[in-house]
């Protein structure tokens, strides 16, 4: 039994939207719907030798913004064990036709999709911690 | 008229920290008001899975990179991935450490802290930007040296 | 350099069996080494990363013990899981452990995930157009590139689309320009097939949550087949709208006389230059 936290990465592309939703996310499950199982880290952070000592090993949900998978990648790259990936810009097609915002600032759309992926995930969240029995 | 150079600005993104989330939306606020034609942003997470614009824009042109906190990802990664970097701005020398390296939910990322450090960052971006316009005219043989640009 | 395969000890659990097949079976199928997990784990150093071609970790169940060993001294290039692929295709599961008898029905159905991405595009590559052949110029403005075909047989039109001409068939797409400005592209509309289409006319469309880009067709024709890979995964567009990212297959009706209207590769670069200088 690990009682390790799972972290939570977002990509956090700073470019388009996609990006903002994945930062979005993460917060959510973070700090509102598992703040005792989860936790976030800087991606940026993975490639200082300190930073990747902590985290070799451990798992992480990745959320990334579009099929570059950044985030996924930088997980790899660290040792880290991605347990699942998502895509924000698949949660997207779901609302067909709206607008989820910007890179800046997202709307009632954006906000949406930021639940449906957050809450897909706490499902994955207690899905592992019941795998390792620690629910 | 010669082309106007941009200038890249990579931020940190920081995600665990208040610092990072104020980074960030300074670079957006660069991008979308403050000096909307003359910026490129460079999207860090690319950039470290390997994006080849992100970095060949970063090795030939003028970059600035706004890190978070002290830890200086941006800054750190962007000398290790691409070369040397013009500027650099940590906001913990502004906002400072406690505030900077605070989680996203003990102090709330909030439109006051972007202000706060607008000042400064923008006498550091405008100072890259006549430098890089300098040399650009030096290049094209218009600067004779003596403060007169020759026109075509 | 070869392949390294490490898969997962899996004793007590028929996926585990199953994993380990797999494994065999890929082992004799493509050049690659099989290294045991148990030996790996207790003399991590004799294998380094840059030894192999690529890494492919094969587990059988969640728990994923052959990604938690592997991940820390050789990296990984290929990860499956075969709990989740059995799941997910809705494959026939393994009896038990000790039971053989539909084990190698299941081994045999698991493979074509597991083939090389280079053999799928060569069996797909059915009207004989050559994908690994494409050259590119490539137009930098900023920290943007637009990657311009050199084909021979290529040919463009100023509203950002193309057409690749393989004797009386035309295979056509939409440019880098297009897939760069409309950003992740998430929808493909299908055009009709047997729809006739003359030059300039809407043949499909493809949407992003910035816009909704119609594909003007550089040809007249009769649509013969679209990219049905394409309704899964709009994003190819993004990643090559050339290569993987084509849209349809037209018959041609009169090509010379479409010709006239289309540029080639140096006056689209041209165009091309003008249009992102303009827009800024």
């Amino acid at each position: 039994m690990s009682n390790e936290k799972i972290y939570i990465l977002p990509c956090s592309g700073i470019g388009k939207v996609y990006g903002l939703l994945s930062r979005e996310v993460a917060y959510k499950v973070v700090l509102d719907l598992e703040p005792q199982y989860t936790d976030t880290i800087c991606l940026a952070s993975l490639l200082l030798e300190e930073i990747k000592e902590q985290v070799v090993g451990k798992s992480v949900i990745c959320v990334d913004g579009c099929p570059k998978c950044c985030a996924e990648k930088s997980s790899l790259e660290a040792g880290m064990v991605v347990e699942k990936k998502y895509l924000t810009s698949h949660f997207v097609r779901k609302y067909r036709g709206e607008d989820p915002g910007s890179g800046s600032e997202l709307t009632e759309t954006g906000k949406k999709v930021v639940d449906d992926i957050a809450k897909a995930i706490q499902i994955e969240v207690q899905r592992i911690l019941q795998e390792r029995g620690e629910l | 008229m010669e082309e106007r150079p941009k200038i890249g600005v990579i931020s940190c993104s920081g995600e665990k920290c208040t610092g990072g989330s104020v980074a960030r939306m300074i670079t957006r606020k660069m991008l979308d008001t403050w000096r909307p034609h003359d910026v490129v942003t460079i999207c860090l997470p690319l950039f470290i899975a390997g994006g080849t614009e992100e970095r060949s824009f970063a090795k030939d042109f003028p970059t600035i990179t706004i890190d978070g906190c002290k830890k200086k990802c941006a800054y750190r990664i962007t000398e290790k991935l691409s070369g040397k970097v013009n500027a650099s701005v940590d906001l913990s020398t502004v906002l400072g450490d406690e505030l900077c390296e605070s989680t996203i939910n003990q102090e709330p990322f909030s439109e006051e802290l972007v202000i706060k450090t607008k000042k400064e960052v923008l006498q550091i971006f405008d100072r890259i930007r006549a430098e890089a316009n300098f040399r650009e005219l030096k290049q094209s043989g218009q600067y004779k040296g003596c403060g007169c640009v020759e026109e075509n | 350099m070869k392949k390294a395969i490490l898969c997962c000890n899996g004793l007590d659990k028929p996926v585990g069996k199953i994993a380990r097949k797999v494994a065999l079976k890929l082992s004799q199928l493509e050049s690659s080494e099989i290294i045991c997990l148990v030996l790996f784990s207790q003399f991590p150093n004799r294998y380094h990363k840059e030894d192999y071609e690529a890494v492919v970790v094969i587990d059988g169940c969640p728990a994923k013990c052959a990604t938690k060993i592997a991940t820390n001294q050789l990296g990984i290039s290929k990860r499956f899981l075969i709990s989740e692929l059995l799941k997910e295709h809705k494959l026939q599961h393994p009896l038990s452990i000790q039971s053989e008898e539909t084990d190698d029905s299941i081994v045999e159905s698991l493979l074509p995930f597991f083939e090389k991405e280079e053999h799928k595009q060569e069996r797909k590559n059915e009207t004989g157009w050559d994908a690994k052949a494409f050259i590119y110029q490539i137009l930098k403005h900023d920290k943007y590139q637009f990657r311009i075909p050199e084909q021979k047989d290529m040919f463009f039109t100023e509203n950002d689309t193309w057409c690749f001409i393989n004797n009386d068939i035309a295979r056509i797409g939409v440019t880098d320009y297009v897939q760069q400005s409309l950003s992740d592209i998430l929808f493909f509309n299908t055009p009709e097939i047997g729809k006739k289409i003359v030059q300039f006319d809407e043949v499909g469309s493809i949407e992003s949550s910035k816009a909704v880009f119609e594909v003007i067709s550089p040809v007249s024709g009769t649509v013969i087949r679209y990219n049905a890979e394409l309704v899964d995964h709009p994003e190819w567009i993004n990643e090559n709208p050339y290569e993987k990212g084509w849209i349809a297959e037209m018959q041609l009706t009169n090509f010379e006389e479409d010709r006239m209207f289309l540029i080639n590769t140096e006056e689209y670069y041209k165009f091309l230059q003008k249009k992102v200088a303009q827009h800024e």
